[in-house]
């Protein structure tokens, strides 16, 4: 994940990493705009600091961090919202095959910490480090986070109808 | 299923989806000029003096200046209105981590002002959490120069003592004294586990701030300290000088996450009320006593203002009373022990919950502030 703060400029970086920390926040969030959303202002707060003394060493990691926690301050906001079953469907713009529409409804269903953990090693292709530092946690945490997330998983994807507890 | 590769294959779909084009450029930029000037509109020109002020001091000292917290944590909550505010430095708490409830804050015995706010584990038994000290002024002239030039023995040593494991580090973009171990308490003949507590010390123009916390995880205690902060910032409502006690001075401020306790004997049944909130406390003109002013937005006020009430007879044995002023009806609890605070909850609205406590057995003067925040448009 590290990108050095000199390697092709924010334009260069932005268009690497938009996709992945946008699939990231979407399937995490289960919504597109709320994802879409978060991802543009971590975006615009990490060029806020390109140019300046502030500026992140690792940029990426920088902006993970900086966007899971918008969106757990968002899903605070939104929690209950986020339990009505309409986060269990994908959004019907996105064209997604069969199995991975599957993943996506277990995703949904699973505790909120679990979630975020799985989304940014499976998703974002994140390192258990990245994932820590992304969440904020020790390594450790997250390993066993992750651990305990992918039986949570394989519950969720063996019987959709129970919530998976936390 | 729970083979790691196999998850990274069947997930691949997901990661190449495409669910939006990046943005342009331009909207990112629009995006950083929007933020830019909700930071300037946020305090108007009075706290804009004294953000340049406390600037000034922190680049005196030759220090970088605190990391943008305060905007990443109030970004939800627009910047519109000053009123109550003040101008002068405060302890800012910009950040509650996930887990953790807003304490109450308090000032320490004494004729100089020391501030303590505590962030609580609301769920345990044992008194987890982060305990936040503002010393104002308390940074002379040697400290700061020590400071700048990171020299910790003659930072740490007037401050808290000789402490030998204390050394230099980076939150966030921002320098921060690790004390290391501060206190220890032996787990006994039971066999429970040692509490150990660790301190943190910042010093942020002419204030030092102290944070000692226990049971908190790493990534919990940056936050904490990363969002620590001493110029003022605006908490979206308003609260009419007039109505304040006269000498009243804000001394803490920041978002906060209230947790509501329904059986005293079991934490772990405590639950973070739903919405969002913030709020400012003040110290009184020849009193120790500290008045809070509290706004919860985003939630169900009915549904608040019973979970509060029931709560409260729980810990103090009495229902509070019905109260009703200006169109806002809630609750309010007179204390019957002296040195208790009075504490008014009312609604402003479906969604919108003003809670003020204290100052010492003031009903009147308490429902008047609730009565007369002005939360504006949300």
């Amino acid at each position: 994940m590290t990108v050095t703060a000199d390697d092709g400029g924010f334009a260069a970086w932005y268009q690497r990493e938009h996709r992945r920390l946008v699939n990231v926040l979407v399937v995490m969030a289960g919504d597109v705009d709320l994802g879409v959303e978060v991802a543009d202002e971590a975006f615009a707060r990490c060029l806020q600091r390109w140019d300046g003394p502030r500026r992140p060493l690792d940029p990426s990691a920088w902006t993970y961090r900086v966007a899971v926690n918008l969106l757990r301050r968002r899903w605070s906001r939104r929690r209950r919202e986020h339990r009505v079953a309409a986060v269990l469907v994908p959004p019907e713009a996105v064209e997604l095959p069969a199995p991975a529409v599957e993943l996506w409804r277990a995703v949904a269903r699973l505790p909120e910490r679990a979630r975020m953990a799985v989304v940014l090693r499976y998703v974002g292709g994140l390192t258990e480090r990245e994932v820590a530092q992304a969440m904020g946690v020790a390594v450790g945490t997250a390993a066993a986070t992750l651990a305990k997330a992918r039986r949570q998983l394989a519950t969720a994807l063996e019987d959709p109808r129970e919530a998976v507890d936390g | 299923m729970a083979d790691d590769q196999d998850l990274l294959d069947r997930f691949r779909p997901l990661a190449d989806a495409t669910f939006a084009a990046p943005s342009p450029r331009s909207a990112l930029d629009a995006r950083v000029r929007r933020r830019r000037r909700r930071r300037v509109r946020a305090g108007g020109a009075a706290v804009a003096l004294a953000a340049v002020g406390a600037l000034a001091a922190v680049r005196l000292a030759g220090a970088p200046s605190r990391p943008d917290v305060a905007a990443r944590v109030t970004a939800t909550t627009v910047p519109r209105r000053t009123g109550g505010l003040g101008t002068g430095p405060r302890l800012v708490i910009g950040w509650v981590p996930e887990g953790l409830s807003s304490g109450d804050c308090r000032r320490l015995p004494g004729a100089v002002l020391r501030i303590t706010c505590s962030l609580d584990v609301p769920t345990t038994a044992v008194p987890d959490g982060a305990t936040v000290m503002w010393m104002p002024g308390a940074a002379t002239a040697e400290v700061r120069a020590a400071w700048a030039r990171r020299d910790v023995a003659a930072v740490v040593n007037p401050l808290v003592g000789p402490r030998p494991g204390a050394a230099f580090t980076v939150i966030d973009g921002g320098p921060v004294v690790a004390l290391g171990e501060t206190d220890r308490i032996a787990g006994g003949s039971v066999g429970r586990p040692a509490r150990v507590a660790t301190g943190w010390l910042l010093v942020a123009g002419d204030d030092v701030v102290q944070v000692t916390t226990e049971g908190l995880s790493t990534g919990q205690v940056e936050q904490v300290v990363a969002g620590i902060g001493t110029s003022p910032e605006n908490p979206g409502f308003t609260v009419p000088d007039g109505k304040l006690p006269a000498g009243a001075r804000p001394v803490a401020q920041g978002p906060q996450r209230p947790w509501l306790e329904p059986d005293r004997l079991h934490p772990e049944l405590s639950a973070p009320a739903s919405g969002t909130a913030y709020g400012i406390t003040y110290a009184l003109a020849g009193s120790r006593s500290l008045l809070s002013v509290t706004v919860i937005r985003d939630t169900d006020a009915t549904a608040f203002l019973a979970a509060w009430s029931d709560e409260l007879r729980q810990a103090t044995g009495s229902p509070p009373a019905p109260v009703e002023r200006r169109g806002r009806s809630g609750r309010a609890y007179t204390p019957a022990q002296p040195g208790d605070r009075v504490q008014v909850a009312v609604a402003a609205g479906d969604h919108t919950v003003i809670l003020v406590k204290g100052p010492v057995r003031d009903l009147d003067a308490a429902l008047t502030i609730a009565a007369s925040v002005d939360v504006g448009a949300h």
